[in-house]
């Protein structure tokens, strides 16, 4: 039972993270793409968690607290080290949603499309 | 007992799976940012589960807060439907 | 079409491949109930009273600011680094910050109604605080920095929402004055971090040589004011409409 839920949620999150890549590598908008971006990081950030989870009850978050013993502590809390990765992981991946936003707003203003199929056509065209 | 919180973990998984499909299929991308928004709310609950309260704290304000903003001002100053093939 | 059919068998291959290498072979490692050595050692570390210790019960805070200090602070850079990029595209120059503050000026004063803008100050305040206590209790509580200060920025755009960017403007929260905050917040991390070396002879970001919990409660609050004003920085410039943006635009054009 347990070895297959966690297969089936590990399965799940490797598909949305398939599923964020076709999108970002099908869809033309670009605003579009930078959703799907987010829904594969978002996936892959899970991913890193889960990997740190521990299969033990009652489980605890790794915060030390004065009510339970030291070894109790240890014998229950989540690994620390992904969910340290993935903290500084969600910050930067917003503040790359802002450079990315705002070129993709900057083109718009240029060229008056956020669509990828006519930008290859206008960058082609300003080359010949 | 374990097995609640990996069968909670499971639905919560599959509803984010869903709406990301849904959010993937939609033309309209003011539309398609409300269900990745509502996909982020669900991941919020899964980070919870797997107990991970400073991710929770960080997520919920930049997914579904500040992120949201930021694509809502940017479908503003752009084009609201996708083009399509 | 079909060039989507085949990325997305392409994809299938590359899914059950993968799902071969989670389910059969087990190469993540998941579902054990045993910790891995790294992790162990920094769960009985951080809080010991003696050793590598950093003196804190919050162990993510203690590996973000104190056993991976370095990864955080460059990461920090990153961010001042996208912000800066972002800015470095959208900025207008003085002139045109003129332009654009007169065609506000002459714009009706457009208000949401007074149900709004009550429950908005109210959950500001609330918000505020709680992102306050986030940020100063990062160290013993969960939170910390990161969290603050995105806590933070959403106040921000509430305020934003039911009140104008114009309002915030006028009451003093204006680029110039949001810019130096974030300054201020780079500046107490970086003297935070170079504080051993000159006071203590130590090395770089050892700041278990500071007093008490110091170290990591400054380098908390510093990040938590450098988020916080990043991102402000970044709504306040995006949140002038197009067509304003467009006048200037034009204007430039005719002279």
């Amino acid at each position: 039972m347990i070895s297959f839920l966690l297969a089936y949620i590990t399965l799940t999150l490797f598909a949305m993270m398939f599923l964020g890549i076709y999108g970002v590598a099908t869809r033309s908008n670009l605003i579009k793409k930078i959703i799907m971006l987010n829904i594969m990081g978002d996936a892959i950030n899970m991913l890193f968690i889960l990997i740190g989870y521990r299969l033990v009850f009652p489980v605890f978050p790794p915060i030390y607290e004065k009510h339970i013993t030291f070894r109790e502590f240890l014998s229950r809390a989540v690994d620390p080290v992904p969910q340290a990765l993935v903290l500084t992981a969600v910050v930067i991946g917003m503040a790359m949603n802002i450079l990315l936003t705002t070129y993709a707003i900057q083109f718009y203003r240029l060229h008056g499309t956020v669509d990828a199929r006519d930008m290859a056509e206008i960058l082609r065209g300003e080359d010949g | 007992m374990i097995e609640l919180h990996l069968i909670i973990l499971a639905i919560v998984v599959s509803f984010g799976f869903v709406f990301s499909y849904l959010a993937m299929k939609e033309h309209d991308l003011l539309k398609a940012l409300a269900l990745s928004s509502v996909q982020s709310t669900f991941f919020a609950l899964g980070f919870y589960i797997l107990a991970a309260p400073d991710i929770v704290l960080a997520y919920l304000a930049i997914a579904v807060g500040a992120y949201t903003a930021l694509i809502i001002l940017a479908i503003s100053k752009t084009e609201r439907y996708e083009v399509g093939e | 079409m079909k060039r989507d059919a085949i990325v997305a068998i392409f994809f299938l291959l590359a899914f059950l491949f993968v799902s071969y290498a989670v389910t059969v072979k087990n190469v993540l490692g998941l579902g054990e109930a045993e910790l891995r050595p790294l992790g162990e050692f920094y769960l009985s570390h951080s809080f010991a009273h003696e050793g590598l210790t950093s003196h804190s019960p919050e162990v993510v805070t203690a590996i973000v600011w104190n056993y991976r200090g370095f990864d955080t602070l460059f990461e920090t850079f990153v961010f001042f680094l996208a912000i800066m990029g972002a800015l470095s595209v959208l900025r207008l120059t003085e002139e045109q910050a003129k332009i654009v503050r007169e065609i506000e000026g002459r714009e009706p004063h457009r208000r949401m109604d007074i149900i709004v803008r009550a429950t908005t100050k109210l959950v500001v305040i609330m918000i505020v605080s709680i992102s306050a206590s986030i940020a100063l209790h990062g160290h013993i509580t969960p939170g910390g920095g990161f969290q603050g200060g995105s806590a933070m920025a959403v106040a921000a755009l509430l305020l934003f929402a039911a009140f104008s960017k114009f309002t915030l403007e006028r009451k003093g929260l204006t680029l110039g004055h949001t810019m130096s905050a974030y300054a201020i917040g780079l500046a107490l991390i970086m003297v935070t971090v170079l504080a051993p070396l000159f006071l203590y002879g130590g090395k770089i970001l050892e700041i278990n040589l500071l007093p008490g919990e110091m170290g990591l409660f400054n380098l908390d609050v510093g990040e938590y004011t450098a988020v916080t004003f990043g991102f402000l920085t970044v709504f306040l410039i995006l949140g002038i409409p197009e067509w304003i943006f467009k006048n200037v635009l034009r204007r430039e054009m005719n002279d």
